[in-house]
């Protein structure tokens, strides 16, 4: 993964000195969660934000109250550090990270979903596709 | 050794900062992810639902979970649809 591990750290840390939660990630679960982006991206950079998030939204309970900023802002810091931008907004992001939790998502669909909104850092924002009437 | 605050007070080189203040200085992944990501909507829901899944999905699907407010009305009413075809209980 390009997003190291200690850039993840430092951007939990971050989360966890601004929201200050009575419960901190577990550092193990967050291990955990690296480790197990890395086996799913098998060598895709581009799908690196897709599997973090969902590795750690598997993970939300251990990462304490921070998970809901955590989940999402990690998939961004992983697609930054491929030189992409993920188009996706964070009420989308929260439906995203509950049906992780819920098991309603299998990771090839999740995969495809991100992929759709990446686009290289600078190039603009994705006018979604209007819905047929 | 004992000369070193002497020889620091003449070197006007600041020294690095510690490794702990370092990792309070974001870089830009970290930064582009806290500028990317709705932080006061995310710490307003922890405070709302907790550890409950289920308040929040009821939330999304009502359209009243604090990442949806800034969402124009065409984008909100299909948030909610996605929403209420998230199974209520774990598959």
């Amino acid at each position: 993964m390009r997003l190291s591990r200690e850039e993840l750290g430092a951007l939990f840390d971050h989360l966890v000195k601004r929201q200050r939660p009575a419960v901190q990630p577990d550092p193990a679960a967050v291990d955990a969660a690296y480790d197990e982006a890395e086996g799913l991206t098998q060598g895709r950079p581009e799908d690196e934000p897709a599997a973090l998030f969902l590795a750690l939204a598997r993970r939300s309970r251990s990462l304490g109250p921070i998970a809901r900023a955590a989940v999402p802002a990690a998939a961004h810091a992983a697609a930054f550090s491929i030189g992409l931008d993920l188009f996706r907004d964070d009420a989308e992001l929260a439906l995203d990270r509950l049906r992780v939790v819920r098991q309603a998502i299998e990771w090839q669909e999740l995969r495809a979903l991100f992929a759709q909104r990446l686009r290289p850092i600078g190039t603009g924002e994705i006018t979604p596709p209007r819905r047929p009437r | 050794m004992g000369s070193a605050p002497a020889n620091a007070e003449k070197d006007p080189t600041p020294s690095p900062a510690p490794a702990s203040d370092v990792r309070l200085i974001p870089d830009g992944a970290i930064l582009h992810a806290l500028q990317r990501t709705d932080l006061d909507g995310a710490r307003i829901s922890a405070e709302l639902y907790g550890d409950d899944d289920d308040d929040e999905l009821a939330a999304l699907v009502a359209g009243t979970h604090p990442c949806q407010r800034r969402l124009p009305e065409d984008a909100l009413a299909a948030s909610k649809q996605q929403a209420a075809r998230i199974p209520t209980v774990r598959r």
